[in-house]
C-alpha cells in the first residue's frame, strides 16, 4: 500500500519534470557528451569537427584575450543602428497604412514588390551603392527589419475591434487622439511580435554582410576563421553568435512582458484554460 | 392609462406667475427613423417607422425579442449608426455624428475597456473626453476618483481591468461613461453577461446613480422583469422591427428593492402585460 503510494508520488513527480523543459538541456547535455566522447576515443576523426573541450579552451582564450569581444560590439552597434532607425519608421507607416485607407492604396504595391527579395540578394547591390562601410551593414539590417515591423504593426491596427473603435467615438475623441490612445496601445503586442521577429532577422542580415563585404564584426571573423583553417575560433564565434542572439530573444521576452501585462496575461489565462 | 409617462422637470423659464409650470424637456427625439443594412446585394430592413421622445432625467427601457432592432436602435441614437431615413435630436439638435452629451455602454465590457490602462486610467479616460474636461491632471484624477466610489470601485483603483471579475468590469464602464458627465446615458443590454447575483447589485448601483446623478438613462434589454425592476417606462419593439408596439408607464414606487418591490401586485401585472406584448406578439 505505502509503496503503491510511494510509486504514485514519484510517478507524479517525473511527469512534473518530464513536463518542464530541464529535460530538453538534459538532452543538450547528453548530445555534447556524445560529441566530446565520440571526437575523445577518435571514432570520428575529421579537422572539420574539433572536440568540445578544444572549443571551450578556445574560447577562454578569446575571451580572455582575443578580440572576439570587441568584433561582436562592432556587430552590435551597427546592428542597433539598423534596428533602431528601422522600428522607428516602420511602425509610423505602418500605424499610418493602418489607419488611412488612401496611404495604405499608395504603398501597399510598392511593399508587395519589395517585401519578397530577399535581403541577402539585395547586399550585392546595395555593395555599389554604399560601399564596403558601416553604411551598407546599417541599411541591410534596415531593409532586413523594416518589412516584418510594418506589417506588424499594419495588421495589428487593422486588428482593433469595432467595440473599442465605437468606444472612442462615443467619448467623442478625434482621429489623431483615437490612434495615439487606443490603437496603437492595442497594436503594441503585434508590433512587438514583428520587432521580436525583426531582431533575430538583423542579427543574421549584419553577420551575412560582415561576410561578404568589410573587414570587422564577427561576420569577418567567421569568414577569416574558416579561410586560415582556425577551426576551434570558428566554432567560437558562432557558439558565441548562438548565445547572444539566445540572449536577445530572452530579454525582448522580459521586454514584452514589462511593457504589455495585459496580453501575457490573456496567454497565460488561455494555457490555463486548457 | 397614459401611454406617456415622464418625469416633470420644473423649468424656471416657464412660470405663470410666480407658480412654476412643470414641462417636460425632450433629451431624445426619434422622428420616422429606419435603419437599412445591405447584406449580400440584399437590402435587409432593421428599423422602420420609429418615432420616440425620451423626457430629460426619465430612466427608460426598451424592450424586445432578439433581432426586432433595439440595438440598432441604441446605435443609432447614440450617434454610431446613420439612420437610413428620418433624424435623431439629441437637446433639440439633429445629430450627424456621436453627440458630445451622450455615453454608451456596451455588452461587451471586456472589449470596450483599455487593458493597458489600469481600473483609474480608464476611468480618467472618461474624464479626459468629456465636454467640459477638468482643467488640471489633479483635478481629473479627482474626477475619476469620485466616479469610481460612485460605482463602489475605489478599493481596485490600481487593478487592471483583466484583474476583475465580469461585474467588476462593467462597473469600470460604467464608471469611465459617468467620469465624462454626460446628460443621457445608454445601455446595451450591459447586464446581459454577467452572473445573476452581480447582476442585481449592478441593476440598483445604476439606479443609484440615475438618481443621485440626475442622468437621463436608456437601457435596451430582452429581461421582461430587469425592464420593469429599473424603469419608469418600458417601450417595447415590434418583433421585426416595425414601429413600436407598446409604450408603458411603470407606476412602481421608488425606491425600488429587489425583494419588496418584485413581490408587488402591480409589478406581476406589468410583468404579465408585458409577456404577453412581447411573447404572445408573435
Amino acid at each position: 500500500m505505502a509503496a503503491s503510494e510511494e510509486y504514485q508520488a514519484g510517478r507524479r513527480r517525473f511527469l512534473q519534470f518530464a513536463e518542464t523543459r530541464w529535460i530538453g538541456w538534459g538532452l543538450v547535455v547528453i548530445l555534447v557528451g556524445l560529441w566530446e566522447f565520440a571526437t575523445a576515443a577518435n571514432w570520428i576523426s575529421i579537422p572539420a569537427l574539433p572536440r568540445p573541450t578544444a572549443i571551450a579552451e578556445r574560447a577562454w582564450l578569446e575571451l580572455t584575450r582575443g578580440t572576439l569581444l570587441k568584433e561582436s560590439a562592432t556587430t552590435l552597434r551597427l546592428m542597433f543602428i539598423g534596428y533602431g532607425t528601422s522600428a522607428v519608421i516602420a511602425i509610423a507607416i505602418g500605424v499610418l497604412i493602418g489607419r488611412l485607407r488612401v496611404a495604405w492604396a499608395l504603398l501597399e504595391p510598392l511593399t508587395e514588390l519589395i517585401r519578397p527579395i530577399p535581403i541577402s540578394a539585395a547586399v550585392p547591390i546595395l555593395i555599389l551603392f554604399l560601399g564596403i562601410d558601416d553604411g551598407l551593414k546599417i541599411t541591410a539590417v534596415f531593409w532586413g527589419s523594416f518589412f516584418p515591423i510594418m506589417m506588424n504593426t499594419y495588421a495589428g491596427i487593422r486588428a482593433v475591434p469595432p467595440t473599442l473603435k465605437d468606444t472612442g467615438r462615443t467619448f467623442g475623441v478625434s482621429t489623431l487622439k483615437a490612434t495615439l490612445l487606443i490603437a496603437l496601445p492595442y497594436a503594441l503586442p503585434s508590433i512587438l511580435v514583428g520587432m521580436r521577429i525583426a531582431l533575430s532577422l538583423s542579427l543574421i542580415v549584419s553577420v551575412f554582410s560582415e561576410m561578404i563585404a568589410g573587414n570587422s564584426g564577427i561576420g569577418y571573423v567567421i569568414v577569416q576563421s574558416q579561410q586560415t583553417l582556425s577551426v576551434d575560433r570558428l566554432y567560437v564565434a558562432i557558439i558565441l553568435l548562438a548565445s547572444i542572439g539566445y540572449l536577445l530573444n530572452t530579454l525582448f521576452l522580459r521586454l514584452e512582458a514589462t511593457v504589455t501585462p495585459w496580453h501575457v496575461a490573456n496567454i497565460q489565462a488561455a494555457d490555463n484554460g486548457k | 392609462m397614459s401611454a406617456f409617462h415622464p418625469k416633470l422637470i420644473p423649468s424656471p423659464e416657464r412660470t405663470l406667475g410666480a407658480i412654476p409650470v412643470p414641462v417636460m424637456r425632450v433629451i431624445a427625439k426619434a422622428d420616422n427613423v429606419a435603419k437599412r443594412f445591405r447584406a449580400r446585394d440584399q437590402e435587409v430592413t432593421a428599423l422602420r417607422n420609429i418615432d420616440l421622445s425620451i423626457a430629460a432625467g426619465s430612466f427608460v427601457a426598451i424592450l424586445g425579442r432578439s433581432g426586432c432592432g433595439k440595438s440598432t436602435l441604441l446605435r443609432v441614437l447614440a450617434g454610431l449608426l446613420e439612420p437610413s431615413a428620418g433624424t435623431v435630436s439629441i437637446d433639440g439638435n439633429p445629430i450627424a455624428g456621436p453627440p458630445e452629451s451622450v455615453r454608451y455602454v456596451f455588452q461587451d465590457y471586456g472589449g470596450s475597456l483599455f487593458p493597458w490602462r489600469n481600473v483609474i486610467g480608464n476611468v480618467r479616460f472618461g474624464a479626459n473626453n468629456s465636454p467640459q474636461p477638468p482643467a488640471s491632471r489633479a483635478e481629473v484624477r479627482k474626477v475619476a476618483l469620485e466616479a469610481l466610489d460612485l460605482v463602489g470601485l475605489a478599493h481596485v483603483a490600481d487593478r487592471y481591468p483583466w484583474e476583475l471579475s465580469g461585474g467588476m468590469q462593467q462597473r469600470v464602464a460604467i464608471a469611465r461613461a459617468i467620469a465624462s458627465k454626460p446628460s443621457l446615458l445608454l445601455m446595451d443590454e450591459p447586464f446581459g453577461a454577467v452572473d445573476a447575483l452581480s447582476r442585481s447589485s449592478l441593476q440598483d448601483a445604476i439606479l443609484k446613480l440615475w438618481r443621485g446623478l440626475n442622468l437621463t438613462v436608456l437601457l435596451v434589454t430582452h429581461d421582461i422583469e430587469e425592464a420593469i425592476y429599473l424603469a419608469e417606462r418600458v417601450i417595447v419593439i415590434d418583433p421585426v422591427g416595425n414601429g413600436i408596439q407598446a409604450d408603458i408607464a411603470v407606476d412602481l414606487p421608488w425606491p425600488r428593492s429587489q425583494i419588496e418591490t418584485r413581490e408587488l401586485p402591480e409589478y406581476h401585472r406589468l410583468r404579465r402585460k408585458l409577456t404577453s406584448a412581447v411573447v404572445g406578439a408573435v
